[in-house]
């Protein structure tokens, strides 16, 4: 080999180390492009971030099939529970008590997520209640024409709020007897009760009983006064004994909603706003009281004691009655005691004065009320703004083929 | 610079371009093999987290069929005591003066055929809800429902308050985002608390040995003065003084007891004896002058805490003449 072939090989030599050099140094600086640090971190940081989503999961999971101590019920029982009831205090009767599910909630998920962060919501279903209704007339001679379109309209209202599925009943308790006349074919007769009345599974007329499990149901408010217009005692009784059941039974069934309709155009016991010693007030008391121990809703129908009357005694002949006390007493007093009884019991007072309408009055009663729910369970504190761990999880509800969702949510306080 | 210079020269840089050159083939054999490490511990532990996220889902699917089997329990329960026992709603536990008890096995029978019903009912309503179908989750529809009471020796009213219900078969399938399922027994002990055992053994025994219609007419017998409406009444309420005791001797207060007179039947009320069941083991029926409703409550418990105690109506059939008067003495 001569010196020019040699140098020539030489530099060939030295350009191949300097290519080789330049390509495994690019090789190098590709792989770290690809799998960066920067790469490995996220990837790492997303695993993390699975985990911890799953353990929250599974955290919220083990809370909900821990076992409430007084009960031996599961959280997740008790919820479906709680969500029927649309109540978060829930009585498992004397044997067992009551459980305030939020508080069982809170203490669980604050001693696993730390106090404020976290935040638990179950919307509750919308069950509809069945609806009861008793009634309590006034018998006095002035209430015929709203009690015979009681007894007919109503069967038939009935009927039509049980086809579009409202499930509801009324029994009708008559304080007395009639001794009125009405309008039949453009002639007055002696108002007949049974010939009216369209008796069905869901609508009942009876006599209320003089007296229910001791207690006196119709009294006359002094000598002057008259017991079939006592419908303060009367609502007391009527609500003890509930609708009628079937022959000699009566009572409320479970998990309805409960009303009560008071019908008069007098105070309880009569004399119109004249009872001594406030008998009237007395017997009024004994009503109400019992609507808001047993959480009944009242709706009082007022009639107006005012215009004319027709007796069977009299031969149907038309009486008028005298202005005062009768017709100021039934828009004065009355309209206050009744609008009083039905705020207090969360219902409305209605006016008779047009008595077509009375029945119509009941469908909108039965359509527009509602059982007493809370509408969700909310527990933990209001969830922040910003990043946040959120689970939804179905929850069985004690109702036939319904299920709730449940959104617990958790974040870290800074 | 001599030409062997230049050539050693292109030769050492050339040595060293190949001694780099291996270097760094070394370093990425290296930085390979740790990537290729760490590649399969991430894969290895998503894969782990996937099949963690499949086996809560079913889990938690099974939590609330469990759920279920004591809902469809309890509920049924209350409905069959309601009936008086049977799934009849008129079930009569005396006939014509002839005692036919609810039996232990009717009882159940009739426990696990209606809480069957109630529980396909839950299923299918879950199978159709949107939450299951996005999660990827199946399930199979129970066929059978087994209900176990409490063993009757040694029950009182203090305890047997739970009852024990499941479904011997049941599929459960998570197919995301892993494949797994559960196909197995899911049973429940704690359905309840509920009295029921304890109620049916004591009026089995009290109506098998004919004891009410015994404390009836031995009522009537010293109740003599009185017209027979009244020692009808009169019986009625010693029949439920009985019965209480018997039934909560230590709070005769959670029981509530009245008996009313109602139609005779337009049927016979002889019962057949429907116990079969679709778990295991084995499967009664006027001239009367009186028919009755005997109502039980137990308000000691309301297993679903709204407002519904248990509740039993025993309607009877039977003829009673009037004793004859016990002799003051006697």
């Amino acid at each position: 080999m001569n010196s020019e072939q040699k140098l020539l090989k030489g530099q060939t030599m030295e350009i191949l180390g300097v290519v080789v050099l330049g390509v495994s140094l690019i090789a190098l600086l590709f792989f770290l492009g690809v799998f960066s640090m920067k790469g490995y971190a996220s990837s790492a940081e997303a695993l993390t971030d699975r985990h911890e989503d799953e353990s929250f999961k599974a955290g919220v999971n083990s809370i909900l099939y821990t076992t409430e101590s007084k009960t031996g019920k599961t959280l997740l029982e008790l919820l479906g529970i709680a969500s029927k009831a649309g109540n978060t205090t829930l009585n498992f009767g004397p044997g067992v008590g009551e459980v305030d599910v939020r508080k069982e909630i809170e203490w669980r998920f604050d001693a696993i997520y730390g106090k404020g962060n976290w935040y638990l919501k179950i919307p509750f279903p919308n069950v509809t209640a069945d609806i009861q209704i008793v009634a309590v007339s006034d018998t006095s001679n002035s209430m015929c024409e709203a009690v015979r379109t009681l007894v007919t309209d109503v069967p038939e209202v009935l009927e039509r709020i049980r086809a579009k599925g409202r499930k509801a009943e009324m029994t009708l308790f008559l304080l007395g007897d009639f001794s009125c006349c009405v309008e039949e074919n453009g002639n007055w007769v002696p108002f007949d009760l049974s010939k009216y009345t369209k008796e069905t599974d869901y609508f009942h007329v009876r006599g209320l009983p003089q007296e229910y499990e001791g207690i006196q149901c119709k009294n006359p408010c002094g000598a002057d006064g008259s017991s079939d217009e006592d419908w303060g005692a009367g609502l007391e009784c009527a609500i003890k004994m509930g609708p009628y059941k079937g022959p000699g039974e009566y009572g409320w069934k479970q998990n309805v909603v409960k009303v009560a309709i008071p019908i008069s155009d007098e105070l309880p016991g009569g004399t119109e706003c004249g009872c001594p010693s406030g008998g009237s007030r007395a017997l009024f008391e004994r009503g109400l009281k019992k609507a808001l121990e047993d959480e009944v809703f009242v709706f009082a129908f007022r009639g107006d004691a005012c215009g004319v009357i027709r007796t069977s005694q009299e031969g149907c002949s038309e009486r008028a009655i005298p202005n005062d006390p009768y017709c100021t007493c039934s828009k004065g007093t009355i309209n206050d005691w009744m609008g009083d009884m039905s705020n207090q019991t969360k219902g409305k007072m209605y006016n008779l004065s047009d008595v077509v309408a009375s029945a119509d009055t009941i469908e909108k009663i039965i359509m527009e009320i509602q059982p007493n729910r809370v509408p969700y369970l909310e527990a933990g504190t209001v969830p922040p703004k910003g990043e946040k761990r959120a689970v939804t999880s179905l929850l069985p509800v004690t109702v036939l083929g319904k299920y709730v969702e449940l959104y617990v949510y958790q974040w870290n306080s800074k | 610079m001599s030409d062997f210079k230049k050539f050693r020269k292109g030769v050492a840089y050339s040595v060293i371009a190949i001694v780099a050159m291996v270097g760094i083939l070394g370093i990425l054999g290296g930085l390979s093999y740790q990537a290729s490490v760490g590649t399969g511990v991430a894969s290895s532990d998503s894969q782990k987290l996937d099949q963690d996220a499949s086996t809560q889902k079913l889990e938690y699917t099974k939590a609330m069929v469990l759920q279920q089997v004591r809902y469809s329990a309890i509920t049924s329960t209350l409905d069959i005591t309601e009936n008086g026992g049977t799934q009849d709603p008129e079930t009569y536990w005396e006939c014509n003066n002839v005692p036919q008890p609810v039996t232990r096995e009717e009882f159940v029978a009739a426990i696990s055929n209606n809480s069957l019903q109630y529980l396909n009912s839950y299923v299918q309503a879950l199978k159709k809800n949107a939450y299951l179908v996005e999660k990827g989750i199946a399930l199979s529809d129970p066929e059978c429902m087994s209900v176990e009471l409490p063993e009757a020796t040694g029950c009182n009213h203090l305890n047997c308050e739970y009852i024990t219900s499941g479904i011997a078969q049941e599929t459960i399938d998570v197919s995301n985002p892993v494949k797994t399922s559960y196909k197995g027994p899911l049973n429940v002990n704690d359905v309840g608390p509920i009295r029921a055992t304890h109620f049916q053994n004591v009026l089995y025994n009290e109506f098998k040995d004919n004891n009410i219609l015994k404390i009836m007419s031995s009522s009537m017998a010293a109740d003599c003065p009185d017209d027979l409406a009244t020692k009808f009444k009169v019986a009625y309420e010693d029949v439920c003084e009985e019965l209480k005791k018997k039934l909560d001797s230590d709070n005769p207060e959670y029981i509530i007891c009245n008996i009313t007179e109602i139609p005779s039947p337009h049927t016979d009320c002889t019962r057949n004896k429907k116990q079969e069941t679709c778990f295991s083991s084995t499967s009664f029926a006027a001239g009367n002058d009186k028919a009755i409703l005997i109502h039980l409550e137990d308000l000691k418990f309301e297993p679903l805490a709204d407002e519904k105690h248990m509740e039993w109506n025993l309607k009877m059939v039977f003829s009673l003449d009037a004793p004859e008067c016990t002799p003051i003495n006697g």
